[in-house]
């Protein structure tokens, strides 16, 4: 009430998921577009799981807001939930998307301190609060078959501001989670073409430390080309954008900081790609969300100590 | 159709009218986008004839799609949940043809034109969700699934294949 950019009103929850002894990436996002006032205003709920042979499993659901339950930090839809414990001491995701392979019920507890971000992008702004890295346990089935989530991690965040989808404006942002509660966190925010780019942000977070990488001591490379993308959603508004079912995506993410304290060397290599594709419900504008999976390597000095370590990541990629 | 009591015809009826009640402007440039043009669309055994006189959408069912010169464009239920669900990419669809266009290259640019119109103004009208959610009840995506993991297999060996070649002949 009484919000001015209210019509530009978007917010969301978002956790990946880790198995990289399975060679398996998730994620859950839960998402509200448009004033809850606007009939039109949409509800989106999107669980996807990509495993070492580049299927994608899930899918998305798209209603109303009388159709689904929002309290203040989660969002319920019939397929797909993500939301804090009353306690507020850890997150619960569940997907029920059967028909599509995929269902899980999740638990994901905190393990890392949380940080917070807001600043201008496009004709608002938007506010980002992260919880880099999470413990989980519950299990995940994916094509039939069942894993444990029990010594696997995640990655949260939180999105909330004004904006409208089409807009000349994108990201790029990327989660990449290592052994021994090691998580490294990027994103920048760009213009649709990616030629313009804005500062930086690299967090490397190992237990409870945390190191934070000024723009200026980033140095991001994107190389290579990934082969198409391997599922698109929603699927009619992929029939009509078939002029984006090859984007141009990297398949090689190169990420280098240099501190006081810490420096790292990250290499990121995708494996498979989808693509979310996301309309303004209120009026014309479309924005696509390629969400690259695949693993890294991590080459870094922490405090006089060196690390050298492995794991799996996603890289999204925003046009 | 599967999963529908509807006729295409009724269905067809259905989505332009949504259109002209909350964005009567779209509905207006599909009418001049067909202009005085005849088409006929199937989907499985269900056909229907497609015309517009003075910017009003007349639909009729027919028993085919008729041997004339009218263009037409005829798919299954099967390929168009695969398609919403994002199991099937339009030119799959084609390329193996459980989706055909029939026409003159105008003609089928611009069926494939209001298509887009239409699916474009869909989401930013919740009764045209709707219609196309009443059409995905109860169907199971699993052999449409199925379908995009051995496309995605035979694919990576086409791949493959091609680049034992081009190393077998050092190029």
């Amino acid at each position: 009430m009484g919000d001015p950019q209210a019509a530009a009103y978007k917010d969301w929850l978002h956790l990946n998921l880790f198995l990289p002894d399975e060679g398996i990436v998730a994620l859950v996002n839960v998402s509200l577009h448009g004033p809850a006032s606007d009939l039109r205003s949409r509800v989106v709920g999107v669980a996807l799981a990509a495993g070492a042979d580049g299927v994608w499993y899930g899918g998305i659901e798209i209603t109303d807001f009388k159709s689904v339950t929002i309290e203040s930090k989660g969002i319920y839809l019939q397929t797909v939930s993500l939301g804090a414990t009353r306690t507020d001491d850890a997150l619960l995701a569940c997907i029920r998307f059967s028909g599509d392979g995929l269902t899980a019920d999740i638990r994901a507890n905190p393990c890392s301190q949380s940080f917070t971000h807001e600043t201008r992008f496009g004709s608002g702004w938007i506010g980002w609060s992260a919880v880099p890295l999470l413990e989980l346990d519950g299990s995940i089935c994916i094509d039939n078959k069942i894993y444990s989530l029990s010594g696997a991690f995640a990655y949260h965040d939180h999105n909330w501001g004004r904006w409208f989808w089409g807009e000349d404006v994108a990201w790029e942002w990327g989660a990449f989670v290592l052994p021994d509660k090691t998580v490294a966190v990027f994103t920048r925010a760009t213009n649709k073409a990616h030629r313009h780019l804005y500062p930086s942000h690299l967090v490397l977070v190992r237990g409870n430390s945390s190191y934070v990488f000024q723009p200026g001591q980033v140095n991001v490379s994107l190389n290579g080309r990934m082969r198409g993308v391997q599922r698109r959603l929603p699927g009619a508004l992929a029939t009509i954008h078939a002029d984006r079912c090859h984007p141009d995506l990297p398949s090689v993410v190169r990420i280098r900081g240099e501190s006081a304290l810490a420096s790292l060397q990250l290499e990121f290599v995708g494996n498979t790609a989808a693509q979310l594709i996301v309309a303004e419900p209120t009026r014309p504008g479309t924005a696509f969300i390629n969400e690259i999976a695949g693993t890294c390597s991590l080459l870094a000095i922490v405090e006089g100590t060196q690390l050298a370590a492995q794991g799996s990541g996603i890289f999204e990629y925003v046009e | 159709m599967s999963n529908s009591s509807r006729h295409l015809s009724e269905w067809l009826r259905k989505l332009f009218s949504e259109l002209q009640k909350y964005e009567p402007h779209r509905a207006r440039f599909i009418a001049r986008i067909a202009g005085d043009r005849i088409a006929r669309v199937g989907l499985d055994d269900e056909f229907a004839r497609i015309t517009f006189k003075n910017e009003k959408l007349s639909v009729r069912k027919v028993p085919s799609l008729g041997r004339d010169d009218l263009p037409w464009g005829q798919t299954d239920t099967a390929t168009v949940l695969a398609l919403l669900s994002g199991y099937t990419a339009l030119s799959d669809a084609l390329a193996e043809g459980t989706l055909e266009l029939q026409g003159s290259t105008e003609d089928v640019v611009r069926i494939c034109h209001i298509i887009e119109v239409l699916v474009d103004a869909s989401t930013r009208i919740p009764a045209m969700q709707q219609l196309s959610a009443e059409l995905i009840d109860g169907w199971s995506p699993a052999p449409a699934r199925q379908q995009l993991k051995m496309r995605s297999a035979s694919k990576q060996q086409l791949r493959d294949a091609e680049k034992a070649l081009l190393n077998r002949e050092r190029l």
